[in-house]
């Protein structure tokens, strides 16, 4: 691989880390991403990330794509994990005698609020109309909508 | 929940419409895939079901952020008078993205090496400890990627591409090299003295412009483009119309004529209907 010529370059206290970083490197070839390299390259191909044609140079390029991918798959996990967090977090607080009527709603499914609620933390403001049957306390009294 | 699904998925379907509205159809497709691997990713996360809307807007989120990340790298590379990105753009784009939320090692950015970001080292930790869920079928990849492949792949048979690297990649290949370049042609100005048993190069190649074929060397400006139709003649019923079926006639290419005789001919018109008139 080239890289490692970068990696000799540099000092030797982290000799170390390069190695770990050379290792990553080359395990992202043997690493299936779920975001296929395909759909990567068309959305690289789409914003001017010009690489050469992966069967071609396939260490190299194979390692940006990869790299690509699994920043990606990384990134939307994050975001997954922090609506699933928001999600238990809702259904936790919900009073213990209602919480017999929703236990069959307490499945744990991806809403809007959650996702909105994830997605501020990552700098992304979403704004969706809400409806009347989105929200279960929207028929309550104000007092108890207020908690 | 199952009315509020199916009201959210209505409504979400005529709000995407327009931001999707430009773009072509290649990229509703991608948004599909991308929508099916972020399924996948909330899959394996817990999630055990999702609002249509919420997965869209995360599938758009996604979308967005991968383009973001490639532009980035794309413009690093710029910057730094490459045209290609390599490894330390896509460090300084993952760098630049990840600068929100914060990462460690994110104060000290320029005194360490440029591959030794925090950032790659929390990637590494994901694909050391997440497990893998490869996506659920094969792409089949697009007929243009497909002639790229070929045209490249000739290009590094001939080993062309490896001596002009300056040269860039969506111009045609040079022709052969003993075409125009004296040294190489002793041997073929010889040819003729020898048995072509002996001889170096097949005689068919000398002109085959390096193995190339005419629909290969469209390179990446090739693009297929819709077909174009349309009809000639009036389509409405108001007034008289006559049509020509050509397509047994002279023309083969099944071309059909129409006209508006009121339009052309304001004599023959009366004649036309005057019969009718009398007859009811």
């Amino acid at each position: 691989m080239n890289h490692n010529n970068n990696f000799q370059q540099s000092s030797d206290g982290r000799h170390d880390d390069d190695a770990a970083l050379t290792e990553f490197l080359s395990s992202l070839m043997g690493y299936t991403p779920t975001i296929p390299d395909e759909l990567v390259e068309h959305y690289l191909a789409k914003s001017g990330f010009q690489c050469p044609d992966v069967r071609l140079n396939c260490c190299l390029c194979f390692c940006r794509i990869r790299l690509v991918a699994v920043a990606t798959q990384k990134f939307v996990a994050e975001v997954a994990t922090d609506a699933l967090q928001q999600c238990k977090a809702r259904q936790a607080a919900v009073v213990k005698d209602k919480r017999d009527k929703q236990q069959k709603d307490k499945r744990l499914i991806l809403t809007m609020e959650d996702l909105s609620k994830a997605l501020r933390e990552y700098g992304v403001n979403v704004k969706h109309q809400e409806y009347f049957a989105d929200n279960p306390s929207t028929g309550m009294d104000p007092a108890s909508k207020e908690e | 929940m199952k009315p509020q699904k199916t009201k959210t998925k209505k409504h979400q379907k005529q709000n995407q419409k327009p931001t999707e509205q430009g773009e072509e159809a290649p990229s509703e497709f991608a948004f599909t895939v991308t929508k099916v691997a972020v399924s996948q990713i909330c899959r394996s996360v817990g999630f055990k079901a999702a609002e249509s809307s919420a997965l869209e807007t995360l599938t758009l989120v996604a979308a967005k952020y991968l383009q973001q990340l490639a532009s980035r790298a794309g413009s690093y590379s710029h910057v730094a008078h490459r045209s290609e990105s390599n490894l330390v753009d896509l460090t300084n784009a993952l760098n630049d993205v990840s600068s929100g939320q914060g990462f460690p090692g994110a104060s000290a950015l320029n005194r360490n090496c440029m591959l030794d970001s925090g950032v790659l080292k929390e990637i590494a930790g994901f694909v050391r400890h997440g497990c893998e869920i490869p996506f659920a079928k094969p792409i089949p990849r697009s007929k243009n990627a497909y002639a790229n492949s070929v045209c490249c792949k000739k290009e590094n048979d001939r080993g062309s591409r490896s001596l002009h690297l300056h040269i860039p990649k969506w111009l045609p290949a040079f022709p052969d090299e003993r075409s125009y370049n004296k040294e190489c042609q002793g041997p073929v100005g010889n040819r003729s003295e020898k048995l072509w048993e002996n001889s170096e190069f097949p005689e068919g190649e000398r002109f085959n412009f390096g193995g190339y074929k005419w629909e290969v060397l469209g390179g990446d400006l090739a693009k297929e483009r819709e077909k174009v139709r349309f009809k000639i003649g009036v389509k409405g019923n108001n007034g008289v119309g006559f049509g020509v079926d050509l397509r047994n006639g002279v023309c083969r290419g099944g071309k059909r004529v129409r006209w508006n005789v009121g339009d052309v001919i304001d004599d023959d018109q009366n004649c036309l209907f005057k019969p009718r008139r009398s007859l009811s």
